[in-house]
């Protein structure tokens, strides 16, 4: 019912909320040779333990926490025509339900590589542009598989995404309330990889909407302000995936915050959880925190 | 499962008819180059270009970046000779005296920056005013 009255709002808010600006991998660069890269640093992790939608006794301490540092990098043929990558760097740790003891795993590794191609069709009129995207994308199984916590499930995996984005003035009473807001739907085939793992396929959904309080057309220096919310349903893994993964659903939302100055953007963001459901007994998420620092030129 | 994802889905289907962006000209305060309800007053030796959908200045750098190299561009002034408004969707190019500025040459490196010049004010060196179209053809003040 809490997330179904969740969503209800997302779709209501969204008709007065047009518009929208994306960080330095989507909307920069949007020009001929131009190219990125960025730096991202995500962290999550919880000691909750969760059994479907509810919160269960956890005696055993069990947790996972990770860190996961992203090098990403972008190269623009012209604007319809971009090509991606994401590369993390992963650290993490777990206590895991071993023959009925809490054992900690320890884990650090180059992750899984992500190449992805997004095509995107812009339409600018006016005091607004937006544009259309589709972007199928590949994992490469560049993380370690092996040990008893591995940072990959070893397998080759395919995603596509779609995506729609839009920046500028909705309201002609208001000509200063710049709006942004920017939707992505992607889906990932998690296909079986090493030692029989599968992680099973995941579904998502980003939702970003923000403002644009501050622009400096002298300095160029700005601020946006957003609100994320991120909609997940992946698959139970299988019995013989040792990675993180977890199956279920959840939902969490919170702030963004993203500062710019000429082509360098400073991007802040935190995430709790407003609704989790784990298939089968699981760590819940826990809160999200990531911060980024890009550069397009 | 099935439920979240059909729950997604109508997200994404409802969500950008909700958005569908009204196609108005941002007709906001004056900048120093420009005068409410769009047309614009370059300086002498100055072009004003009206360029849709510039409203992000991190997505529009590609603009300064094309724009800057041409030869005509006197890059002593502004940002290496480029000045962008996302307030009025207007860039504005300094122009050396002696160079004589090719227009068509100014809307292609916008193109291949990523955006659509629809309108251009040329000053000269007197502060002459002359208004090109979007395909870059001389037209009146009256010009879409």
């Amino acid at each position: 019912m809490r997330l179904r009255l969740f969503v209800i709002g997302i779709c209501i808010w969204s008709p007065v909320s047009a518009l929208a600006h994306q960080p330095v991998m989507d909307m920069a660069p949007r020009w001929q040779d131009g190219y990125g890269f960025q730096i991202r640093h995500e962290y999550y992790g919880s000691a909750s333990l969760r059994s479907r939608g509810d919160r269960i006794a956890n005696p055993l301490g069990r947790e996972r926490f990770v860190h996961k540092t992203w090098l990403e990098g972008v190269y623009t043929f012209d604007r319809a025509k971009r090509i991606t990558f994401k590369l993390p760097y992963i650290d993490q740790m777990r206590v895991k339900d071993i023959g009925g003891a809490g054992v900690r795993q320890d884990e650090s590794g180059l992750g899984d590589l992500i190449i992805g191609v997004p095509l995107k069709r812009y339409r600018n009129k006016g005091a607004n542009t937006s544009n259309w995207g589709i972007t199928p994308s590949i994992r490469l199984p560049t993380g370690k598989s092996g040990g008893d916590f591995p940072i990959s499930d070893g397998s080759v995996d395919l995603g596509l995404s779609v995506s729609y984005s839009a920046e500028g003035y909705p309201i002609p009473g208001l000509p200063r309330f710049k709006l942004y807001q920017l939707y992505d739907l992607y889906y990932w085939h998690n296909r079986k990889g090493a030692r029989g793992m599968n992680e099973g396929d995941e579904v998502g959904l980003d939702v970003n909407i923000g403002i644009h309080p501050f622009h400096d057309d002298q300095s160029n220096t700005g601020v946006f302000l957003m609100w994320d919310v991120s909609v997940r349903a992946i698959e139970a893994p299988n019995a013989a995936t040792l990675t993180t993964a977890s199956g279920g659903e959840r939902i969490h939302t919170g702030p963004i915050i993203v500062v710019y100055k000429n082509n360098i953007m400073f991007r802040a963001e935190y995430k709790f959880p407003v609704y989790q459901k784990t298939y089968g007994v699981s760590n819940a998420r826990g809160d999200e925190f990531s911060v980024g620092i890009g550069v397009a030129f | 499962m099935k439920r979240l994802l059909a729950i997604v889905i109508a997200v994404l289907v409802f969500s950008p008819i909700a958005v569908a962006a009204p196609d108005h000209a941002h007709e906001g305060e004056s900048a120093a180059l420009s005068e409410p309800l769009g047309e614009a007053t370059p300086a002498p030796n100055e072009a004003v270009v009206r360029v849709s959908g510039v409203v992000c200045s991190f997505c529009s750098q590609g603009l300064q970046k094309k724009l800057s190299k041409l030869p005509f561009v006197d890059r002593s002034k502004y940002k290496k000779g480029i000045h962008v408004s996302i307030e009025d969707q207007l860039v504005t190019i300094a122009l050396k005296p002696d160079l004589a500025l090719d227009l068509a040459l100014v809307y292609d490196k916008m193109r291949s920056g990523g955006y659509e010049p629809s309108k251009a004010w040329v000053a000269n060196a007197e502060g002459d005013i002359a208004i090109f179209d979007a395909s870059g053809a001389p037209c009146g003040s009256d010009c879409s």
